[in-house]
């Protein structure tokens, strides 16, 4: 076991943090499948309105690789299907009729045929569970990764831990990391938090390389282990995906059924519950909210803070995801003198804010605090991003669409979650994120 | 404060709305409008949801802090060095008390009393209030003015880096330097050596140095020599009417510069080393006292807003360079200059390197955005300056042209950075 020592970066001192309990939440009457979390896809819904659907039935599909698709977590009526502009599907809504009739799922061989292992997750609905580096999105086409890496951490503001939210699921991480052995043709990495708390079943798994990460986010992205692990090589890939996927992948592996439930920690300074709770896949952001949807001038984010996207407050609560974090607007506020008078009760990463007087916990609204600015830069994104990559030049380099230049200076190493802090830090308020998504876009095009 | 709000709200649309009668001139409204309260922008759906407090104007705000106690000795000291000349100039009988001119502050508060042994504390702000005041108006009216008419051709917001640049500007020019050339420059400065770039955050050169130089290079006769240092009153008549007829005080520089073997003890018969360092001599008008300067360092330090990088390096640049050069040139048998004959920590407390290497220099527009280019930048910003103090036979000073050749090859610096990034990406692959 290694450990990696990360210096740079910042750990948002946010108030709101997830009380590390676990409970069940209610059970949604209706489950909402979106199409929003996975971009680039191209769905094809595979049922109309009215149809009734048992628990692991094939929804929608995506056409640039037809065997992958997204299954019903419930068993119950077709309640709509919901299209955008050009007819690109939305949202199929399915109401649960309360008894799981479950579709027999084929398990994945233990023959080490990696195909027929890949067709199994694909049919099981859970390959969109695995992102790839580079790109970040969901793994298409044949090459095989060279290295999968498991995240049992995340150092995000308020996310959920891995560690915690797969407790007491050892048979089902074990069973999910013996099938993800046989996609890869080199190691399957587990990344924990040094010294972390809710390791003991983790720790013990077979068959993966364990390194301990320590230091402030983005310790716990896998953009950094990648980087600190095992850097890729021009044309290689690799798999990332969670803890918690992985136990997921088990279950099903292990039960032949659809693993219907997963865990959110539902935390941030406007959230009513801040806890664990296991809940049923695309159930209403109701369902982890005492029942109803929250109101007031609130921010509902299907994520952290620092990577996510927004919902309504009568949205879903999505596939993969692992996080609510609902914190207040700041619609229509504006600090008079905002710029010029000490802010003491602010967050921030720079002294000229509130000359190092810090407070433990801050309620932060999702204002920009300042206009838009061209990139003057002072520092502040070397300052938190930790990786051995220039993050201004390479941001030029794509603004320019120097994309040639652009992947020499890193940009295949990072994806929007990686300069997620450089954004935040900005004086000049730009999407550093988006930027970045810009220019693996356009890699993507030319590809 | 609901008051101002609900004022500013009526007012807003007049301006923001597409066909609103004042929709043309949106963004110098949106500048006022931002400097009372924090624009109503919120994160984007998607991405990063929460943001530092810090935004571009508290940067600059930092900056501007950082140079007041400059400013506050330029407006005491201009007046002293005025007064100490007057004075030097009757006891010397070139002047008589009663040829005194006023000027504008002072013809509304009073004459000075010249028959004083001292001159008081209040005639020495006047006058330097007097002095200063007109600078830093025109340069900001002039600089603030062109910025606004370019934001309304471009349609976009007003950028808060003029407002570090005009108050530098007041500050680095001699104190007697003409209201109308100051403009002059400025506007050169500015259209040309920023907005045709593409305004803030795309320019080459540190626009405030661009105004000395262009001054130095347009109107030498005003910008250097040793009259212009110590500021008069505009008399009618005479021209430049600015200067203090007739009176010459070189800066510490000079007199090194001319001053052969024995240039330290000149120079310590004029300006003791407590006087340089606490800026009691002529100069250009803020960047006399290196204690100030050394103030408004702690300031951006401590703010994190200058980079500490740059000035390390520039500070150990040159005390290597003033140490070694003079060796290098006895042995290699070139002729050697007064500046070399300096102790290396002299050259710090002589002339505008300090306040160069801390506001100048530091501008993070023109400077290197890598960590390691900083380092390379702010060495070579030493080295230079002291190659053109010791070496160039006409310049006393050379930390204005230092920083300017190496703003032109910031990007060069930064270039090779990355490809030693690029190289190392490569050897991994």
């Amino acid at each position: 076991m290694t450990t990696h020592k990360i210096k740079k970066g910042f750990d948002l001192p946010l108030a709101g943090n997830a009380e590390q309990v676990l409970a069940d939440a209610q059970e949604p009457t209706v489950v909402g499948l979106e199409t929003a979390e996975f971009v680039g896809i191209k769905p094809k819904v595979l049922v109309k309105e009215g149809d009734t659907v048992k628990t692991g039935q094939p929804i929608f599909l995506n056409k640039l690789d037809r065997d992958i698709v997204w299954c019903s977590p419930v068993t119950g009526k077709v309640k709509s299907v919901e299209f955008g502009a050009r007819r690109f599907l939305n949202r199929v809504t399915i109401e649960n009729s309360g008894k799981d009739d479950y579709v027999d799922l084929p398990k994945a061989p233990d023959s080490g045929d990696r195909e027929a292992v890949v067709k199994a997750v694909k049919g099981a609905g859970l390959w969109p569970l695995i992102k790839q580096r580079p790109i970040g999105k969901m793994p298409m086409g044949d090459a095989v990764p060279v290295a999968i890496f498991v995240n049992g951490m995340d150092s995000a503001p308020l996310a959920a831990d891995p560690a915690f939210a797969t407790q007491g699921r050892k048979d089902d991480l074990q069973a999910g990391i013996n099938v993800l052995k046989q996609l890869t043709s080199g190691n399957v990495y587990l990344t924990l938090r040094a010294a972390g708390s809710n390791q003991s079943d983790v720790r013990g798994l077979q068959g993966v390389t364990v390194h301990d990460f320590d230091g402030p986010h983005p310790a716990g992205l896998v953009g950094t282990h990648i980087a600190e692990i095992q850097p890729l090589k021009t044309g290689e890939i690799a798999y990332a995906l969670s803890l918690v996927d992985v136990a997921r992948i088990g279950e099903w592996q292990r039960t032949g059924k659809y693993p219907t439930h997963t865990v959110v920690a539902v935390s941030g300074s406007a959230a009513q519950d801040r806890q664990y709770f296991r809940v049923r896949q695309d159930a209403p952001i109701a369902a982890v909210c005492g029942g109803s949807a929250p109101t007031g001038d609130v921010r509902v984010i299907n994520g952290d803070v620092l990577n996510g996207y927004v919902v309504e407050p009568e949205g879903y609560l999505g596939y993969g995801n692992k996080t609510v974090t609902i914190i207040p607007e700041g619609t229509d506020e504006r600090d008079l003198f905002g710029w010029a008078v000490p802010q003491f009760g602010k967050m921030t990463n720079h002294l000229s804010v509130n000359f190092g007087l810090k407070k433990k916990e801050y309620v932060v609204d999702a204002r920009l605090n300042g206009g838009h600015r061209p990139i003057v830069n002072i520092g502040s994104w070397e300052k938190v991003f930790p990786l051995d990559i220039l993050p201004t030049y390479l941001v030029r380099a794509i603004q320019a669409n120097d994309i040639e230049e652009a992947i020499k200076l890193g940009l295949l190493e990072v994806t929007e979650e990686d300069v997620a802090l450089c954004t935040f830090v900005d004086p000049c308020k730009n999407d550093v994120g988006a930027i970045i998504r810009q220019g693996l876009d356009m890699y993507e095009k030319e590809a | 404060m609901q008051f101002l709000r609900k004022l500013v709200d009526k007012q807003r649309k007049l301006y923001h709305g597409e066909d609103s009668k004042f929709h043309k001139i949106w963004p110098l409204f949106d500048a006022l409008e931002t400097f009372l309260f924090a624009p109503d922008f919120r994160a984007g759906k998607k991405g990063v949801h929460v943001r530092d407090y810090v935004d571009l104007k508290r940067v600059m705000n930092s900056v501007i802090i950082a140079m007041v106690p400059c400013l506050l000795w330029a407006f005491w000291n201009t007046g002293a060095q005025h007064f100490a000349a007057v004075s030097q100039m009757i006891t010397d009988g070139k002047m008589v008390a009663g040829d005194y001119v006023t000027g504008w502050l002072q013809g509304f508060l009073g004459a000075p009393d010249l028959a004083a042994e001292v001159t008081s504390s209040y005639d020495t702000i006047v006058f330097g209030v007097q002095r200063m005041l007109p600078l830093v108006v025109v340069s900001y009216g002039v600089g603030l003015a062109i910025e606004g008419l370019f934001c309304v051709i471009r349609k976009e917001e007003v950028s808060e880096g003029y407002l570090v640049s005009g108050m530098l500007i007041a500050l680095i020019v001699p104190p007697s330097t003409p209201l109308w050339q100051l403009a002059i420059g400025v506007a050169f400065s500015v259209v040309l050596g920023k907005e045709i770039f593409g305004g803030t955050g795309m320019n080459i050169f540190n626009p405030a140095m661009l105004v000395r130089a262009f001054l130095f290079f347009a109107f030498p006769a005003q910008m250097s020599g040793d009259t212009v240092w110590v500021a008069g009153n505009d008399s009618p008549g005479k021209i430049p009417g600015s200067l203090i007829d007739g009176y010459s005080e070189p800066t510490a520089l000079a007199i090194v510069k001319t001053g052969g073997e024995g240039s330290k003890d000149l120079l310590a018969e004029t300006y003791s080393n407590a006087d340089l360092f606490f800026g009691n001599m002529p100069g250009s008008a803020g960047e006399m006292s290196k204690m100030m300067v050394l103030i408004g360092a702690a300031v951006l330090l401590i703010t994190g807003v200058g980079s500490w990088r740059v000035m390390v390096a520039g500070v150990v640049g040159m005390l290597a360079a003033a140490f070694i050069v003079p060796i290098m040139a006895e042995a290699s048998g070139l002729p050697m200059t007064g500046p070399m004959y300096l102790d290396p920590w002299q050259h710090l407390i002589c002339g505008g390197f300090l306040f160069g290497i801390v506001f100048m220099a530091t501008d993070p527009v023109s400077s290197p955005e890598t960590n390691v280019g900083k380092w390379i930048y702010g060495l070579l910003i030493g080295l230079f300056t002291i190659l053109v103090r010791m070496i160039n036979p006409a310049y006393p000073e050379g930390t204005m042209l230092a920083i300017l050749l190496l703003n032109a090859f910031a990007p060069t610096i930064d270039h090779f950075v990355a490809a030693a990034n690029i190289k190392r990406r490569l050897k991994r692959s």
